[in-house]
């Protein structure tokens, strides 16, 4: 029943209730405005948040993401990695195998997920040297990851090449006579090296030397790049020859197994190459050298946070090792 | 001061008209983002190789893929994806692939993990080894080669693409190829490479690093090589990796190894 009294047709045009005065005046202060606003800004903001909760990486989920073939204690076996596996047992394409095989492999990584995950937990990580040696393998090359993902620029390789400028030349190549006389062979054994050297710089044969003189030659080699020569003259006799020109002698130069005179047979010094020339070798030597500059800044964090204490005898001459270049 | 009741109207409508049309342009935006988050699950879920045999989903992948590759990939391989040869990155579109044969599932492994990128699934099994230097191959116990041995094999590794030459420097360069330095391991014994480990194909005259001069040749063999692809897992979402791989594999126009 309509007494009349309430339903305003007698009061001029109907009123707004109080809540709604104004609520589209912005002019007009409205608390149920506000209210609302806020209800609405706190909803999305909840939403956002929730989105970002339930989608993240290692959120608890009962659904398989489709990137994923399976998940075993929220790890996920990705189906990349199920489909090389797959093909790689078969030797099939992945169309082309059984429902059985497939089913076959998705179990066979799904028991080997189950093992790894019961290897973590038993800590066999810490234990098995073959885990440990993996880990820090694995680890040691994270750094090139980076590396790999921010790739040098021009300027860096160059400003990189003029720092390590005598490192990009040409290889040198040599050919030598290492003639010796071996350690205890003759009283006066400097003496005769001195003469069999005066020899050879006459332009004796090497072989008529060897043979006045009693000197003997190892393996006799063809030309060689400069380490293997190097390698094998040893560091002295190799910093004795290496700027000598063909034909021209060395020695005598005693070692442990003797004295040595080296006859120069070629000598194909090094020429420095310039940028362009050595740009691959720059970037592979300035990744080498990131990778080190990262792993021993890891290296150098991780011993930060960490407590190591070290064994009496030995802690008064520890030190860290930095191969940083 | 109220305002008159003609203003109060036109700024009630106003006020409507916008928040239906914020409305509006979320809901258009869910909308998109649920038709997208179905299609990249489609593509996901697809097998690699049928997706070309299901036009919408393909041509969704190429666009991803053409737009990812230009974002994360053009930088090195170039936007027209012919690589160059004078750093050792490879030619996308030319139908030869050094890992694989380019079906879209070794694309898509290559891309997810990367080659010498320092992840444990990488393309890690293989490199060049420089056999001018004291230690050839940093993984694995090797001799370098004396500068002779590496011209003999450079002219013979030479000769497959360019016959007739001199005999007996062959000879010692097939001894050295098939002996002391190993590269029947890698490049098979008739030089024709090995897909499966990312070994080139010697014969096809196809180079990845250099022009295929004897020069060239010969540097790759002193001062080996070992190119990297960084890896792309954790960097760019499932969806977008399989579909720059959808993409090389529709530009490359399929496989060359089969």
């Amino acid at each position: 029943m309509n007494d009349g009294t309430r339903d305003g047709a007698h009061d001029g045009p109907a009123r707004e209730p109080p809540w709604a005065a104004g609520f589209f005046d912005p002019s007009h202060m409205n608390p149920m405005r506000s209210m609302i606003l806020y209800a609405i800004g706190a909803l999305t903001g909840l939403a956002i948040a929730g989105y970002g909760l339930f989608t993240a990486a290692g959120t608890s989920t009962r659904t398989v993401p489709p990137e994923d073939v399976a998940l075993v204690n929220q790890r996920p076996i990705l189906r990349s990695d199920f489909i090389t596996q797959l093909e790689s047992e078969t030797g099939l394409k992945f169309e082309e195998t059984s429902a059985a095989a497939r089913l076959k492999v998705l179990d066979e990584m799904v028991r080997e997920e189950l093992l790894v995950q019961r290897g973590l937990e038993l800590d066999f990580a810490e234990t098995d040297q073959t885990t440990r040696n993996a880990l820090v393998s694995t680890i040691s090359q994270a750094a090139t990851v980076e590396v790999t993902t921010s790739p040098p620029t021009e300027a860096q390789l160059r400003d990189y090449y003029a720092k390590h400028q005598a490192d990009y030349a040409t290889d040198g190549v040599m050919q030598v006579r290492n003639l010796v006389l071996p350690a205890g062979a003759k009283p006066a054994a400097a003496a005769v090296a001195d003469q069999a050297a005066a020899a050879l710089r006459a332009g004796s044969s090497p072989d008529e030397v060897m043979r006045r003189f009693g000197l003997i030659e190892g393996k006799r080699y063809e030309e060689d790049y400069y380490f293997a020569a190097k390698y094998r003259l040893g560091d002295e006799i190799f910093e004795e020859v290496r700027n000598l020109d063909a034909g021209q002698v060395a020695g005598p130069v005693a070692a442990k197994d003797g004295i040595h005179v080296v006859l120069m047979v070629k000598n194909t010094k090094p020429v420095p190459l310039g940028y362009d020339a050595s740009r691959k070798a720059v970037v592979g030597d300035y990744n080498t050298a990131a990778q080190t500059r990262l792993l021993e800044a890891t290296v150098r964090f991780l011993r930060e946070r960490s407590k190591i204490l070290i064994a009496p005898d030995y802690v008064r001459d520890y030190r860290p090792a930095d191969p940083t270049p | 001061m109220k305002r008159p009741p003609e203003a109060a109207r036109v700024a009630r409508a106003r006020i409507l008209a916008g928040a239906a049309l914020a409305v509006i342009a979320v809901a258009a935006g869910g909308l998109w983002y649920a038709h997208d988050d179905a299609l990249s699950a489609r593509l996901l879920m697809a097998v690699p190789d049928g997706i070309q045999n299901d036009p919408p989903l393909h041509a969704y992948a190429i666009r991803r893929g053409r737009a990812a590759f230009a974002a994360h990939c053009a930088s090195c391989h170039g936007a027209d994806l012919a690589g160059d040869p004078t750093r050792g990155i490879p030619d996308l579109a030319d139908r030869d692939w050094l890992y694989g044969s380019g079906r879209v599932g070794e694309i898509e492994r290559t891309i997810l993990y990367g080659i010498r990128s320092g992840h444990p699934k990488a393309w890690n099994l293989a490199i060049m080894p420089a056999f001018a230097t004291a230690n050839p191959n940093k993984f694995y116990k090797m001799e370098p080669l004396t500068p002779r041995e590496v011209a003999d094999v450079a002219l013979y590794v030479y000769g497959f693409s360019h016959p007739g030459q001199d005999a007996q420097a062959l000879a010692r360069g097939w001894a050295v190829f098939h002996k002391n330095g190993f590269c029947f391991d890698c490049h098979g014994g008739d030089g024709r490479g090995d897909p499966a480990i990312g070994a080139p194909d010697l014969t096809d005259g196809i180079w990845l690093t250099g022009n295929g001069s004897l020069a060239s040749i010969t540097d790759s063999i002193a001062h080996g090589l070992q190119g990297i692809c960084p890896e792309w897992i954790g960097r760019l979402p499932a969806a977008t990796i399989r579909s720059i791989a959808v993409y090389l594999n529709a530009v490359s126009a399929g496989p060359s190894h089969e």
